[in-house]
């Protein structure tokens, strides 16, 4: 889905037009900087209107003590039973931490050996098995089949999906399948593909990693980008960076056929990966209970804005914390915890090119633009001494850190901060401290005009020569312009989104057109053409062409453009 | 020929990889081979329609994504081609492709239940960028540039190595709390050669759109010359 992103909000980019002219119709032309959103890095989702009853929370469990069920039945002929629960209880172990108030636990067994014989397809859709349907999820929150013959996963993704040559990817399909708008997680599905065990040790190991980092996703977990040289591998990482490089991390790396065996201590979670489960289940300061810790004890949280000079926030852009000991004369050499920029702002509910989009947890999030460039570094863990300094940078999110791995709130594509990292310096952060830190970068887009566009009913003239260039600014900010076309005549519309520099790029704004004729009806979808981010030959440039005489109606060539 | 050099640029990012113990994709077209002898059904195509069925619940319920098929290239014929997934896969409603998004889509057959899925999960729709006709316009208008594919998701799957290195332990210099909390000033700190930047990401590695379909129909019919 889209996001009405602007080109503050991505950057401060210009667009460049360049209209190839050839007609006296009128049509109307609309683009915008669009992104879609998925609210991730911490949360995974947040709440927010119309879907959510609440706004800017991150989605939870309903309870802080959910029970995972698992299946009656062995999960393959080298993993019986029991080896198979020990394999789950492992995995979800990893995420209960004592600064946590979730606690994973172990409820019993599902009623049944799920099997592709308990999971068919019936009239009215997908039937499963009666205990493992959302709506049983006050007594099983979290089932966990055993799909020991790879039955159940070629049912749900396709024939052949269960073989043993796709065991990075579909060893552990997971899926969150009750959200309720109170902001709520009720139930969840976790299928373990049998055929990715076997006789080596080291594949019961990888399945334990995979369900841990689905796990993480069930909890409501997004991914994370800390120390991400580790995947990039530019430059070289050290150990430390790959000890902090979080369990959520989007995708893995590859080192051999065992990709836990890619990090050290695999199963150990990191502390971005503790900061972010404190982001959604924090225990208060003399909140805990036996068996806990205070979230902040030996720890900090800092939180702020990341924004342009105009004052409004900078959104999608990863911001990281250094640790500096008090006696050490500079940081430690690896980030530890992250938190993206706008994560609790809202996406989007689609624009005059695509349409409005269903209201779904997707499209949520807070529309209070106090939380747009607001990050929230929740907890930062105390090197030894009484106090130690943070170091906060801010860098651009990995650009193939996009749909099912997205990290932060765009999906469809990350985008290049405005202005460059400007490090800066939170000073003594002792034990249960929170700070706020407002960020800025250096040389950032630093206006926002945009009052020459035009709007839906009243388009702006584009100038004789075809050619102009703007700024789009703002939330849900679109601009509109007209132009008269003759009749069976073609032309071509290109939008280039450009940075601050007037470089052609993919990562700031995702310009998408659309064009009407004059005579359309306010509020219609594009009648005579539209186009998505960058379908054109150039980089950054969509491109939306027309065949006046197959669309355009003669007879209103000389009518003022309405839209 | 400039699409065919092309690729092979792109393509021979991994001749460096360390080898493995056991057989590991060396080269993005070997990722591209792998994940081509999985998939059942493969085309470019648009997204023209996404219809979600989730009345009796989301792990009961599937989502319709309609395809524009530009280029059919394994089992798949006509205008169009419609995926059924589990909508169990879009979690919190998750939209995983867009309307307008141009993909090369490599599938597994549908099974019994009709739904199916990339192969590899999402890293079997492969982004198409560049040259796209218009929706409800004409085509023929369109740029004659060639488009290409965008196969960074696939290069990262490529081996690597995960010998990491020593880092030196900080200096245990003693400094005040005043130099220190000198709120405001700002220290060069990055100057320590550690940049982990993630603007240092995997290089783009596209292939002409021609060239890889050329690849995966070669494969195709070397494995039915093998039948």
């Amino acid at each position: 889905m889209f996001v009405e992103a602007l080109s503050c909000v991505r950057g401060g980019p210009t667009l460049r037009r360049g209209l190839a002219l050839r007609g006296s119709l009128a049509p109307a032309i609309f683009w915008l900087l669009s992104a879609a959103t998925a609210l991730a890095g911490g949360p995974r989702w947040v709440t927010g209107p119309s879907y959510f009853s609440t706004s800017g929370v991150p989605v939870v469990w309903y309870t802080h003590q959910p029970h995972y069920f698992t299946d009656s039945g062995d999960l393959s002929a080298y993993v019986d039973h029991a080896a198979a629960d020990a394999i789950v209880n492992a995995a979800a172990g990893v995420w209960n931490v004592p600064t946590s108030s979730l606690t994973l636990s172990y409820g019993g067994s599902l009623d049944e050996d799920v099997s592709g014989t308990d999971v068919y397809l019936g009239s009215n859709g997908l039937i499963l098995p009666s205990d493992v349907q959302s709506s049983n999820y006050q007594a099983k929150q979290i089932a966990v089949i055993y799909d020991r013959d790879g039955s159940v996963t070629d049912l749900l993704l396709g024939n052949g999906a269960s073989d043993p040559s796709g065991c990075r990817q579909n060893a552990v399909t997971e899926s969150v399948d009750s959200i309720v708008p109170a902001g709520y997680i009720e139930h969840a599905l976790l299928i373990l593909n049998g055929r990715c065990t076997g006789p080596a040790p080291e594949q019961q190991m990888q399945m334990k990693y995979e369900l841990m980092r689905a796990f993480g996703r069930v909890l409501g977990l997004g991914w994370s980008q800390v120390n991400d040289n580790v995947f990039t591998g530019s430059p070289a990482p050290t150990y430390y960076q790959a000890l902090n490089w979080p369990i959520m991390h989007p995708i893995d790396i590859i080192c051999g056929p065992y990709t836990y065996q890619c990090l050290p201590q695999p199963f150990t979670l990191r502390p971005d990966d503790l900061s972010a489960l404190a982001t959604l289940y924090f225990i208060g300061r003399n909140q805990a209970q036996p068996g806990q810790t205070d979230t902040l004890l030996r720890a900090q949280e800092i939180s702020g804005r990341l924004a342009f000079p105009t004052g409004q926030g900078m959104q999608g852009v990863n911001v990281v914390a250094r640790r500096w000991h008090q006696f050490w004369g500079v940081p430690e050499a690896w980030q530890s915890v992250s938190s993206v920029s706008g994560f609790l702002f809202k996406g989007s509910n689609g624009n005059p090119v695509t349409g409005a989009l269903a209201v779904t947890p997707e499209t949520s999030g807070s529309s209070a633009a106090s939380y747009e460039g607001y990050y929230d570094l929740r907890r930062i863990p105390m090197l030894d001494g009484t106090w130690q300094n943070v170091q906060i940078d801010t860098e651009p999110v990995n650009p193939l850190y996009t749909g099912t791995y997205a990290v932060g709130p765009y999906r469809v594509n990350q985008v290049e901060p405005s202005g460059s990292d400007v490090p800066q310096l939170a000073t003594v952060q002792t034990s249960y401290s929170v700070g706020v830190k407002n960020l800025s970068t250096d040389n950032p887009a630093a206006t926002c005009d945009t009052g020459l566009d035009g709007t839906e009913v009243s388009p702006a003239a584009i100038a004789a020569d075809g050619w102009s260039t703007g700024t789009l600014c703002a939330y849900g900010h679109t601009a509109w312009f007209g132009l008269d076309v003759q009749a069976h005549h073609s032309f071509t519309i290109e939008v280039a989104a450009v940075d601050e520099q007037g470089f052609a790029t993919t990562l700031k704004a995702m310009p998408v057109i659309g064009i009407w004729n004059a005579v359309d009806a306010p509020g219609t979808l594009p009648s005579v053409a539209a186009a998505t981010a960058f379908n054109g030959a150039a980089t950054g440039l969509p491109t939306s062409a027309a065949t006046a005489a197959l669309i355009l109606p003669t007879g209103c060539g000389c009518s003022p453009p309405t839209r | 020929m400039a699409a065919m050099a092309l690729l092979a640029a792109s393509f021979s990012r991994a001749q460096d990889a360390p080898a493995a113990s056991l057989p590991m994709p060396q080269t993005v077209e070997d990722v591209l081979h792998g994940m081509s002898d999985q998939a059942d059904v493969i085309f470019l195509g648009e997204v023209v329609a996404v219809r979600a069925h989730e009345d009796k619940g989301v792990a009961s319920g599937y989502v319709e994504v309609e395809f524009h098929i530009g280029r059919a290239i394994r089992g798949v014929s006509g205008d169009t081609y419609t995926l059924r997934e589990w909508a169990g896969l879009w979690s919190g409603n998750v939209r995983r492709y867009q309307l307008g998004e141009r993909l090369l889509m490599l599938l597994h057959a549908p099974g019994p239940s009709g739904l199916s899925s990339p192969v590899d999960g999402t890293d079997g729709a492969i982004p198409i960028r560049g040259s796209g006709a218009a929706v409800g316009g004409n085509a023929a208008a369109a740029s004659s540039s060639s488009p290409v594919v965008d196969l960074r998701w696939l290069g990262a799957k490529l081996p690597q190595s995960a010998s990491f290195l020593i880092s030196p332990v900080p200096p245990l210099t003693q400094l005040g709390v005043a130099q220190q909390a000198a709120e405001g000033s700002t220290p060069n700190l990055l100057a320590t050669g550690d940049d982990t930047s993630s603007r240092a990401s995997v290089p783009t590695q596209q292939a002409s759109a021609d060239a890889v379909v050329k690849l995966l129909a070669s494969w195709q019919k070397a494995a039915a010359d093998v039948r």
